[in-house]
Formats: C-alpha cells, structure tokens, sequence
C-alpha cells in the first residue's frame, strides 16, 4: 500500500515516548518542522514553555491523557489532540497513539476571538490533515493486517 | 512578499535544513532554567495528584474537586499541568488525599555565614536543621551584642 505521506523520527529513543511526524509527498518540509520553524510560533510567549512539556513528555512522563485535548473536528478520532500549554492560544497538533507513541503535527496560533476549531481555517486545515493520515495508518493496518510498529519500521525515513 | 519575508525570518533563527530531533534540541536549549523548572514541576505535580487520586477512597476525580470545594474544571486544569498552584491549594489536596504531594527539603547544615561581633570581627555561625542559628564558642558575647 502506498501512503500519502512517509513518517519521520523525530526522537526514537525517548525514555518514555518516542516521538514521529509526517511529512506529506511533495512538500518539502515535514508537518512538526513547519511548526519549529514558524517565526510566529517561536515568538509565543508559551513557546518554550510547550518545548518544555514535549521534553517532559517525551523523557520523563509518557503521554499522560490529561495533558492533551481532543480535536479532531469531523471524525471525531480519539487520538486526534493537541498538547495543552497554558491557557494561551498557542497549538500544537498530533496523534496520540499510546501512552508512548506520540505523531506530532503542525500548528499555529489561534485567531483572537475565536473559540472553534472551525473559525480558525489554516489551523482547522492542520487537523483535518492528521484525520487523513490517521485514516490511512489506520487502513494501511487493516489491509496488510499490519502493526503500527510494522507501519513505522516500512514507511519511515531512515 | 509576505510569506518570503516569514521564511528568510525564520530561516534566521532556525538552520532549516537541520533534522526535527536537531531543530528541537536547540531550541530546547534556549529555554530560559526557570521556564523548564516551572514545567517539570507542574507536571510532577499533575501526575502526584493523578495518581493521589486513583489510589483513594474517592470515587472519581468529581467526587474529589467536590470534597474539596474545587470546581471540576480547575481540578482538570490542575492535572493537565497547567495551573501555578498556591501552597494553600497544594496542602488542601495533600489533606484531602493524605499524603505529600510536594515535599520540601529540610534546613540543611550548608552554610557558614559570617557574624559581625561589636569588635567588627567576624566570627562564623553555623545554621543546623532546625533552622536555629547556633552561634557555640561567641553565644553569650554576641547574645549581650544582640540585645544592646
């Protein structure tokens, strides 16, 4: 089966979590890259703060539920969440497939006003992105009858 | 013109040709100390009352923020690490729970701090566990110091 996207280590060997993202076929950079690069996301007063809870996350608690909330917007996928970081209106979105499996995506910064996903176009854009990756590592199990660490052992960038 | 501008800006911060786990070590190491303290603490705290909680006699996390007169809300806000607890707050869940959420490290022998005699001299003074300061060989000196 041919995905989409291929699926980028981001930290393999956490602790507690390993940590991957996606980056889509033909776009050059993958989505957690577009999200560490973004000149307005690295000037949010809360960005390091977040930075901190992934390092957090990553080596020394796991993915804890309480410290994500859901997001996905259409489907209503479970794992679909974003990471919760102060009361601010910094986002970050992603997969949370287990306690230590962790897929992060892009995100951004919530327009002033705003309560729902759907008033926020480039940020509901970002979700509706994970929805469809999720779908398809999601088939991609079913038809091959495959793991998601068999999916990540095929599809990843090495 | 705008979304270039974005680009050269950030390529200005960040090397983007560096790897995601790269990109994210560097800018991890920009995070200012009490930044990354404040974090590991408030989310050490989250996990203390998480599992406070699932170990006692209450019923759910509800049951819980009622027992305590906590809106459910801020009790959520609590376990997603994202509240600057007062030690008021902290010791009402630490009684409500029974145990210690935070503890405090005792008043350790770590200090020798210079005390200033009448003479000017200055004489060492030691700071035991207690918090006491106890001042041995120059106690009743300093002590008729002390009360002038």
């Amino acid at each position: 089966m041919k995905l989409s996207f291929e699926i980028v280590p981001v930290f393999e060997k956490g602790f507690r979590t390993r940590i991957y993202t996606f980056r889509l076929n033909g776009e050059v950079y993958s989505e957690f890259k577009k999200f560490e690069i973004n000149p307005k996301v690295i000037s949010h007063p809360e960005f390091f703060t977040l930075i901190s809870r992934i390092d957090q996350i990553r080596n020394k608690y796991g993915c804890r539920m309480d410290w994500f909330k859901d997001e996905s917007e259409f489907y209503k996928i479970d794992a679909i969440k974003r990471i919760l970081c102060g009361r601010g209106d910094l986002r970050l979105y992603c997969i949370r497939w287990s306690d230590s499996l962790l897929f992060l995506g892009d995100g951004g910064i919530k327009m002033p006003g705003t309560n729902r996903l759907q008033e926020n176009p480039p940020l509901l854009a970002i979700v509706k992105k994970l929805e469809s990756i999720y779908k398809e590592l999601m088939d991609c199990m079913q038809d091959e009858g495959i793991t998601i660490e068999e999916i990540i052992r095929r599809y990843s960038r090495r | 013109m705008k979304g270039s501008q974005l680009k050269k800006s950030s390529e200005d911060i960040l090397d983007v040709n560096k790897t995601e786990a790269e990109l994210f070590k560097e800018l991890l190491a920009k995070v200012p100390d009490d930044v990354s303290r404040l974090v590991d603490k408030q989310m050490a705290i989250s996990v203390a009352v998480s599992d406070a909680i699932e170990k006692s006699n209450f019923k759910n996390r509800k049951a819980f923020a009622e027992a305590i007169g906590m809106k459910e809300s801020m009790l959520s806000r609590i376990l997603a690490g994202n509240v600057n607890l007062t030690l008021k707050t902290i010791t009402k869940m630490e009684s409500a729970l029974n145990t210690n959420i935070i503890s405090v490290k005792s008043f350790k022998l770590d200090s020798e701090h210079q005390v200033k005699s009448q003479s000017g001299l200055g004489k060492k003074v030691s700071i035991y566990n207690s918090g006491e300061a106890a001042i041995p060989s120059i106690a009743s000196e300093d002590k008729a110091n002390y009360s002038k």
